[in-house]
């Protein structure tokens, strides 16, 4: 069984890396949030050119050196400390309200809230104090005082701030205090909001107002009476309802679609790409006894920032539908389709090609990875073949509308830029004339890769049954297998490595997360044997194998590796300078950390 | 759940208000004051319709109503009286007034009576220490207060209605000495008033 | 310096706000150029009457001159500090001080929009004013080109609707933005970045009132009344069992117990002094033997271990507890905190449940330590002030009247160990500078 090479510890909720960490070991690798790298792995065009000088400041002894306008949080998280924080989120403002990220600043009488106060130049910083500590441990214990000791049935448990605050500060002197009753268990749709868990970060109020747009959440009454609460208790409606799962940083907010389905200690994750549009978001894939359980936005400025639609978040759902899925190759014997063996079927593949003596086309698909198209074109031109295209329908026209001022736009596929790129293609579609050259007789065979002929309408009813070789690649069993002569099982991308180039030619990269289903394979690598057999040229060994041979072929992946492209992506050549906005409704400005790493 | 309106009148006072601001959602507090005022208190649906004026979400216009406590959600009686408890009117005798308007009217601080005609609360300083103790009802402050003004206060409200422009504060005689120890039960002893304490808390 | 308090009955009124010199002070000062305003106020030494005591002419100084963006004049008659009502006093009785104090400051900040927030339940200042202002107005003093001078000048009246946390400056001002009045993170400072994010000048309704008589009379004559430190008069607000609770101004560096003995009349016949909150329920209390000699000012309260506050001089007698005043602060400051820094949500309530225990007879020595250092890692750790009110009442109340705690616990508590558990923690309340 293949695993995750992705994942990564987490440092999410502050810890200080430079020493090691007693509660590594309890802390599931599934709760990582990215992006708290070293400088040396933040790949070089994200790291905001230095303004004007960069400053120095000192945290705890270590010197280190952030651009102006940077936070003394940000300065610390630099010098290898993330201070522990409930409020603080870096995709939303800054309140300063849970008072968790206090430090002590040389020549300043009073503690200072790292998250909201400039670091400056000379600036000497500490965190490392008795007096830093009670201050914190004590805000522990005021968060405690009307916290519900449930942590049995919560479902935050392993990837709850609190609970990893309350081990590291120790406050093991639990008081009999009257707590402060408030509602449990409120169905609100896609979430649950358990309020006497809530630590009050204010982070979903935030969500709601500057990014989603909705305004789902408030902070309704004062004192120690304040609860969050939706309008009029109503339940929310939103397509980013499920963000507020990822932010809460306790268990007050928890999905309806995974909550008490899985221990998140159980779960592994591996750096993904959501594949249902083509904005490309980054996620991560979690899975436990190889089976997907949920999926959860990575942190990438120049795509999604810190989110991701509930649409896409909730597709893990069909990746780990396995009814209809396609178990082993296929071949058609007079009515039947039986099983064959892979060796056997590439070999019989090359021949049936071979025999169309160069009268083939193909018809790609935008679910495709970048490495499949380009062992797709490759496998056309050994067949002495010309025409590949992909668009047998309206989708791809879309690619870059953004139909709800957030995420999600309305081409549904992960690759549309990578498939016009790789395959050359530009103007009108191509299929028609693909279809029609079939159905007339001049193109013999034709490679279907992951469109359902019931798809492609009449037009492609008639070309199909007029073909002489017909050869099916895609995960799942076709609704109508009629005139289809093979079939290659082929894996979902949570089973594989590769590449999408998104909405506006990012090319970004994915891990796989769970072993292929039965005998499955990856496009690329099925596509490579054939073309191999067929004698035109040696397959790739791997992905990265593919992708190099990409990247020297097309200008427009020029220079491009998987280590350029790493877990946060690159652009493809010639738009190095693409700026992206950040995500959301009414992000404001001037009121966030700017970004420096 | 019928569509929420308001008079014409209102609807105009409400867009010349929002006019005097730089920003619309600044008209926040005025426009739910005259909501209450017209309805008395403010539902959801008056929310959905202030936050479309101000060009706010509903959610919003609620957390403000729930923030401040001079805002009802819920229909409150006839008179409001608002009764001041902080220390200098503690020190003055505002447990005896409180206690004397829920003898008398048989409800606890944040109770209605059942014919809808009082409502008690007991509220933060007022601002009028000097005349200690004292109560707000409706718009209209009543200080120096002695649970026998009180007693007369009520029988008086009974027959009257409420005249939101009547806001002129009636001051009575501030209570002798007499009458101020009269209005604690254990007299000028130094000891803690335990038994007070149950007292309207 | 308040000139309704020799005009009783009419005072409100502006032909007799002008018949007693009124109105005088804003037409010299739009002859003045606004530093030179800015610079009378400085030397005057007034400081913020509201209860921080910031000197107000640096204040003013901090509006930057050369922004692009609208400066705001914003007076804070938001007054809920208990035991305070010289602002409602001034509202009613002289508003067209008020408002010509506004008109200056707006003048030396170049304002031209103010706004006035009144606290909701102010209706009776609230009528006054209005017709003060449209008086104001018809007199063309208000509007286009005031006093016919080619100032333009425009007064918004705001009104809250019952949050304690709306009289702090900034949570004022997202009240007056309409939201809930959460005080914000400073820096930006509302000088640079207040209302609707303009620069924003905001006074306390007194402190505004104090500056008609210094533009009239100049920062010397000011200067001659009060302390070296505490220059000039300030508004007391008396209550509590005492002869003759109301309104005082005094000379800065009154003598505490002349005062209460004399101006005041004394305790209420039967009630014997048991200790005073001299600036608002906020400052640490008082008790007789700090009391005497104890000078009404800045620095003479400090020396006390309290502060001017706001001036609400609150009085309290023998019949009744320490313990009880406290629970009555505690349960103001958990029903009026926002709830929007941890250590202050939580602490109020919690001291409040404390209090609340040991009153009941259910309390312990540990319960009186967990008050004390739940206040200790409340103070200076919050957005804003509130905590700090919070804390120091219950480290002073305890402090001062340790047996009056102690016996009310169950169980015997060890005064020794008591006063070292104060000691502990007492740094946070004021020191003497």
């Amino acid at each position: 069984m293949r695993r995750n090479v992705g994942t990564e510890k987490d440092t999410a909720y502050g810890g200080r890396r430079r020493s090691p960490d007693a509660l590594a070991s309890i802390l599931p690798p599934s709760t990582a949030v990215p992006s708290r790298r070293a400088p040396e792995e933040v790949p070089a065009e994200r790291v905001a050119a230095p303004v004007a000088g960069e400053i120095k400041v000192t945290i705890d002894g270590i010197e280190i050196s952030v651009p102006k306008g940077a936070t003394i949080f940000q300065a610390a998280e630099r010098a290898g400390y993330t201070p522990p924080h409930f409020c603080f989120h870096r995709d939303l403002s800054i309140p300063a309200n849970c008072r968790m990220c206090l430090c002590e600043v040389k020549d300043q009488p009073k503690l200072q809230t790292s998250c909201s106060t400039a670091a400056a130049d000379g600036m000497v910083v500490a965190f490392d104090t008795p007096r830093v500590k009670e201050a914190v441990q004590g805000v522990v214990e005021f968060v405690f005082k009307n916290h519900p000791l449930d942590c049995p049935v919560c479902d935050q448990v392993g990837e709850c701030y609190l609970q990893k605050y309350y081990m590291e500060v120790g406050n093991y002197d639990p008081k009999p205090i009257e707590k402060v009753h408030k509602d449990k268990v409120k169905d609100l749709g896609p979430i649950t909001l358990d309020a006497e868990r809530c630590v009050l970060c204010s982070r979903c109020v935030r969500f709601g107002e500057e990014v989603a747009g909705t305004a789902d959440f408030m902070i309704a009454h004062r004192s120690d009476h304040s609860e969050i609460m939706t309008f009029d208790d109503r339940p929310i409606d939103s397509a980013y309802a499920l963000n507020y799962t990822d932010i809460c940083p306790v268990g007050a907010l928890t999905s309806n679609d995974f909550r008490f389905r899985k221990r998140v200690y159980f779960l592994r994750s591996a750096k993904s790409i959501c594949p249902e549009c083509s904005t490309g978001c980054n996620i991560y894939s979690d899975e436990a006894e190889d089976r997907v359980y949920r999926y959860r936005p990575r942190y990438n400025d120049a795509v999604n920032d810190s989110w991701m639609c509930d649409p896409g978040r909730l597709s893990h759902a069909r990746v780990a539908d396995l009814s209809d899925r396609l178990v082993e190759p296929l071949v058609r014997q007079g009515n039947r389709m039986v099983p064959i063996g892979w060796d056997e079927a590439v070999e019989t593949a090359a021949r049936s090609l071979k025999e169309m003596a160069g009268r083939v086309a193909a018809i790609g698909s935008s679910r495709m990875s970048n490495e499949d198209l380009w062992e797709l074109s490759r496998l056309v031109r050994a067949a002495g073949g010309s025409s590949v295209d992909f668009r047998a329908d309206e989708s791809w026209k879309g690619v870059e509308d953004l139909i709800d001022g957030i995420l999600i736009r309305r081409d549904p596929n992960p690759n549309t830029r990578g498939a016009m790129a790789i395959l050359g293609l530009n103007g009108e579609s191509g299929v028609g004339r693909i279809l029609d050259g079939v159905a007339a007789g001049e193109t013999g065979g034709i490679i279907l890769c992951d469109w359902d002929p019931a798809t492609l309408g009449e037009r492609g009813a008639r070309a199909l049954e007029a073909a002489d070789w017909v050869l099916f690649l895609g995960p799942r069993v076709p609704a109508v297998l009629d005139h289809i002569d093979m079939v290659l099982p082929t894996c979902v991308h949570v089973e594989r490595d590769g590449t999408f180039t998104n909405y506006a030619d990012r090319v970004q990269r994915f891990w796989p997360n769970v072993s292929a289903h039965e005998a499955s394979r990856p496009a690329w690598q099925a596509l490579g044997a054939v073309t191999e057999a067929l004698g035109g040229g040696t397959a790739p060994g791997s992905a990265a194998a593919s992708f190099a041979a990409l990247a020297a072929a097309v200008p427009a992946f020029a220079g491009l590796s998987y280590a350029a492209v790493g877990d946060q992506g690159a652009w493809l050549a010639g738009r190095e300078k693409a700026e992206t906005p950040p995500v959301g409704f009414d992000p404001k400005p001037g009121v966030r950390a700017p970004i420096i790493v | 759940m019928a569509a929420f309106t308001m008079p014409d009148e209102a609807v105009r006072w409400v867009e010349a208000t929002i006019a005097r601001y730089p920003d619309r959602q600044a008209a926040m507090l005025p426009v739910l004051w005259a909501v209450q005022r017209e309805k008395g208190w403010i539902s959801p649906e008056a929310m959905v319709w202030v936050g479309d004026r101000l060009g706010c979400s509903a959610s919003a216009v609620q957390a403000v109503v729930r923030f401040y406590t001079m805002f009802d959600e819920e229909p409150v009686g006839r008179w409001k009286l608002q009764v001041c408890r902080t220390l200098s009117c503690e020190l003055m005798g505002a447990r005896a007034i409180v206690d004397r308007i829920r003898e008398r009217l048989g409800i606890e601080p944040g109770q209605t009576t059942s014919d809808g005609e009082f409502t008690l609360q007991e509220v933060e300083c007022l601002a009028s220490c000097g005349t200690a103790p004292m109560m707000q009802c409706n718009f209209k402050f009543y200080e120096n207060l002695t649970p026998e003004r009180i007693d007369a206060l009520l029988d008086e409200l009974r027959g009257r209605v409420p005249d939101h422009d009547d806001v002129e504060p009636v001051i009575y005689e501030r209570p002798g000495a007499d009458a101020y120890h009269a209005m604690f039960p254990r007299g000028a002893e130094a000891a803690p008033s335990g038994a007070a304490g149950e007292a309207g808390r | 310096m308040q000139r309704g308090l020799d005009r009783p009955g009419e005072s409100h009124v502006l032909e007799a706000y002008e018949a007693a010199g009124g109105y005088r002070a804003i037409r010299k000062a739009l002859g003045m150029s606004p530093e030179a305003i800015v610079d009378e106020v400085k030397k005057s030494g007034l400081r913020g009457r509201g209860g921080a005591g910031f000197p107000t002419g640096t204040k003013w100084s901090f509006i930057p001159r050369d922004s692009a963006k609208p400066r705001y004049l914003l007076c804070n008659s938001d007054e809920s500090e208990p035991g305070t009502f010289k602002d409602r006093w001034l509202l009613e009785n002289d508003p067209h001080l008020v408002l010509e104090g506004m008109m200056i400051a707006a003048v030396a900040i170049d304002s031209h929009l103010m706004f006035n927030y009144f606290r909701g339940e102010f209706t009776y200042p609230l009528a006054r004013w209005r017709a003060a202002v449209e008086e104001a107005y018809r007199k063309g003093y208000l509007g286009k080109g005031i006093f016919g001078s080619d100032y333009d000048l425009e007064l918004v009246t705001h009104y809250g609707a019952g949050a304690y946390i709306a009289g702090e400056e900034t949570g004022m001002l997202e009240s007056l933005e309409g939201k809930k009045a959460f005080p914000r993170n400073k820096p930006p400072f509302p000088a640079v970045e207040g209302l609707f994010r303009s620069p924003t000048l905001i006074n306390n309704t007194e402190t505004l009132a104090t500056i008609p008589w210094i533009v009239e009379n100049g920062a010397d004559a000011y200067t001659q009344y009060g302390t070296e430190k505490s220059r000039g008069t300030k508004l007391w607000s008396c209550s509590g069992p005492i002869a003759r609770p109301g309104v005082y101004e005094l000379e800065m560096g009154y003598d505490l117990m002349e005062f209460l003995e004399g101006d005041l009349g004394g305790m209420m016949e039967g009630v014997e002094l048991k200790g005073i909150i001299p600036g608002g329920s906020s400052v640490p209390v008082l008790t007789p033997e700090e009391c005497r000699g104890a000078k009404m000012d800045y620095e003479g309260l400090r020396e006390r271990g309290s502060l001017v506050g706001s001036g609400g001089f609150i009085v309290i007698g023998d019949n009744m507890s320490a313990v009880d005043c406290l629970l009555n602060l505690a349960h103001f400051y958990a029903h009026e905190s926002c709830g929007q820094c941890t250590p202050c949500r939580e602490g109020c309530g919690w001291i409040e449940q404390l209090v609340e225990k040991i009153l009941d007879g259910r309390g312990t020595q540990a319960d009186l330590e967990t008050i004390l250092r739940v206040s200790d890692l409340m103070a200076g750790k919050t957005i804003c002030a509130l905590a700090d009110a919070m804390a120091w009442p219950a480290v002073a109340f305890i402090k001062k009247y340790p047996q009056e705690f102690a016996a009310l616990c169950a169980g015997p508590v060890d005064m020794e160990g008591l006063a070292e558990a104060v000691g502990r923690h007492d740094h946070i309340l004021p020191k003497a500078s």
